[in-house]
């Protein structure tokens, strides 16, 4: 039942990152200037920010930007995880070790640290947030699909494969993958939160998306600095993006 | 020993990259601020000269790598003093609060866990609490915590030992679920394993199965949980310390990026890396000296 509930509430947060814009009842960057920092109201549906900017509209517009940079990060930390976790154990005891080392040479830096720096690098733009929160993700992708990967080639199945002659490729491809894909699955939504929580939460330090954007962080940032005036600017940016977060990993848990 | 050179190599590998990832970034925060003080082209060139900025990248690098070795980590770009001054004068509040907030963390996570195994009403609060911890990013309970409380807590600053209620429980709060989770699920997996059964049919109680054999086995996991939340505090410092506007190196480290001041930020990942393979090796080596199946496992092997 509650699966059902976090399933359709998914789905209609994809509909909102794809069309929240157009859904929006205001341009999420006008500022009704008699309208400063209001509670909800009729008109307001869940009032508006420090600057009279509709809170309601700049959810929906945000939608897109906010979960699509913490998507194509996850199917970036996934594709490069994924790989190097499942070729590791296949190359031999030199290239796994090696591969192990470049791991937890990753590990070593805290993810929201890495990013952070990634960022300085790559600069300030979408394409840079998403490949910082994506490879500071890598390390600890890699190492729990490695982890499985290893467990599964223990197996009795595996050894008969070998004895009939399979190629390593073979394995990987046909053994490997069945055998990995419900922790894949699950991988998948873990670390979508990560991302959701690192993205969202280099623009709340303001190093991500420019001044103004709509984008759940940069709200957050913003509800956080007029507390006093507006505290449902915070209260509702992160009732939004807990419910995404729980419904993810409702359906992940089974 | 095997396992402290690994660490070591870690660590110097992790200082390699991200020396020479720094060395990428287009322009440097000595440009920038001469720039805005108006000095010449000749003056910024002198300036990178005197601080060897021109030198090959290789040749730099044996420079900073043996100066590493001293404890010597260079000078930052825009402070004029040493990067290792810098980071000494505000290692103390973040590394406080990270042990605190660590500590009250585990105890709760752990606290968490059990309460989640049971049945009926304290279960449906312990899973609930989890769940909520796991659900929320750091900023967002940070935030509302302010809004709930700035009426009766001081919440920034150092000095006052009051701001330092808010930032320790958001913290704990928020390392609490991983733990929680792992405890949680090792509990689970552990009570149905044959030598609980061999203690429930010699009829023990309840509680003494719980506390003799079930968490002991069962808890292990976490200590390595412990290490990875802990480089996760790192990166949460970052957070908290601009949240509640407090000194560390959280908030050193955010100004540094921002300003492009490389050897401070160079600095600061260097004392992370040593922190993380540090904490790593400990807390294997407490897994080793807590279940003994593993001291077993290393008397016995052929």
């Amino acid at each position: 039942m509650t699966r059902k509930i976090a399933l359709i509430w998914l789905v209609c947060l994809c509909g909102i990152a794809i069309f929240g814009a157009m859904l929006a009842p205001y341009d999420p960057m006008t500022n009704h200037e008699n309208a400063v920092a209001q509670a909800p109201s009729l008109t307001h549906f869940l009032g508006t920010d420090g600057l009279g900017r509709d809170v309601f509209s700049r959810l929906l517009a945000g939608a897109g930007r906010t979960l699509g940079i913490s998507a194509f990060s996850t199917l970036l930390a996934i594709g490069i995880g994924g790989t190097m976790g499942i070729i590791a154990p296949l190359l031999g005891k030199f290239g796994d070790s090696s591969l192990v080392l470049v791991m937890n040479t990753l590990l070593a830096f805290p993810p929201l640290l890495m990013a952070l720096i990634l960022l300085t690098l790559l600069g300030r733009s979408d394409m840079a947030l998403i490949v910082a929160v994506g490879i500071s993700q890598v390390g600890m992708t890699a190492q729990v699909i490695r982890g499985v990967t290893r467990s599964i080639l223990g197996e009795d199945y595996i050894l008969g494969a070998r004895a009939c002659g399979a190629r390593w490729w073979h394995i990987a491809w046909v053994h490997i993958r069945r055998g990995i894909a419900p922790t894949l699955g699950a991988q998948l939504g873990v670390v979508f939160c990560y991302c959701l929580f690192n993205s969202a939460g280099l623009n709340f330090l303001g190093v991500g998306v420019g001044i103004g954007v709509p984008e759940w962080g940069a709200m957050l940032a913003e509800g956080r600095s007029i507390f006093r005036t507006a505290p449902h600017v915070a209260i509702f940016t992160g009732l939004l993006l807990m419910s995404v977060v729980i419904a993810v990993n409702r359906i992940i848990d089974d | 020993m095997q396992r402290l050179l690994f660490a070591l190599l870690t660590v110097w590998l992790a200082l390699t990259a991200s020396f020479f990832l720094l060395r990428l970034i287009p322009g440097d925060a000595l440009s920038a601020q001469l720039d805005l003080g108006g000095a010449s082209r000749a003056e910024i060139a002198q300036a990178r000269a005197d601080m060897g900025l021109d030198d090959p990248p290789i040749a730099q690098y044996i420079r900073y790598m043996s100066g590493v070795v001293r404890g010597d980590f260079g000078y930052s770009l825009i402070r004029l003093f040493p990067v290792s001054d810098l980071i000494a004068q505000r290692f103390a509040p973040t590394a406080l609060l990270a042990l605190f907030a660590m500590s009250l963390a585990v105890i709760w996570g752990v606290g968490t866990g059990i309460l989640a195994t049971l049945n009926g009403f304290w279960g449906i609060m312990g899973r609930g609490m989890m769940t909520l911890s796991l659900a929320t990013p750091l900023y967002w309970t940070g935030t509302l915590a302010i809004i709930a409380f700035s009426a009766y807590l001081p919440y920034s600053g150092v000095d006052e030992w009051q701001a330092w209620i808010l930032p320790i429980l958001v913290l704990a709060f928020h390392s609490m679920g991983g733990i929680a989770r792992v405890a949680f699920a090792n509990i689970q997996a552990v009570k149905s394993l044959s030598f609980v059964i061999v203690a429930r049919s010699k009829g023990l109680h309840p509680r003494t199965i719980m506390r003799r054999h079930i968490l002991r086995v069962a808890l292990l996991p976490v200590l390595p949980i412990i290490s990875t939340q802990f480089g996760f505090l790192l990166g949460g410092a970052v957070i908290t310390e601009t949240l509640f506007v407090r000194v560390g190196i959280g908030r050193l480290l955010l100004d540094s990026v921002i300003a492009q001041d490389y050897p401070v930020v160079q600095g600061i990942v260097a004392l992370s890396a040593m922190i993380v393979a540090f904490l790593s090796l400990i807390t294997d080596y407490c897994a080793y000296l807590a279940d003994p199946r593993l001291r077993w496992m290393d008397n016995n092997t052929p």
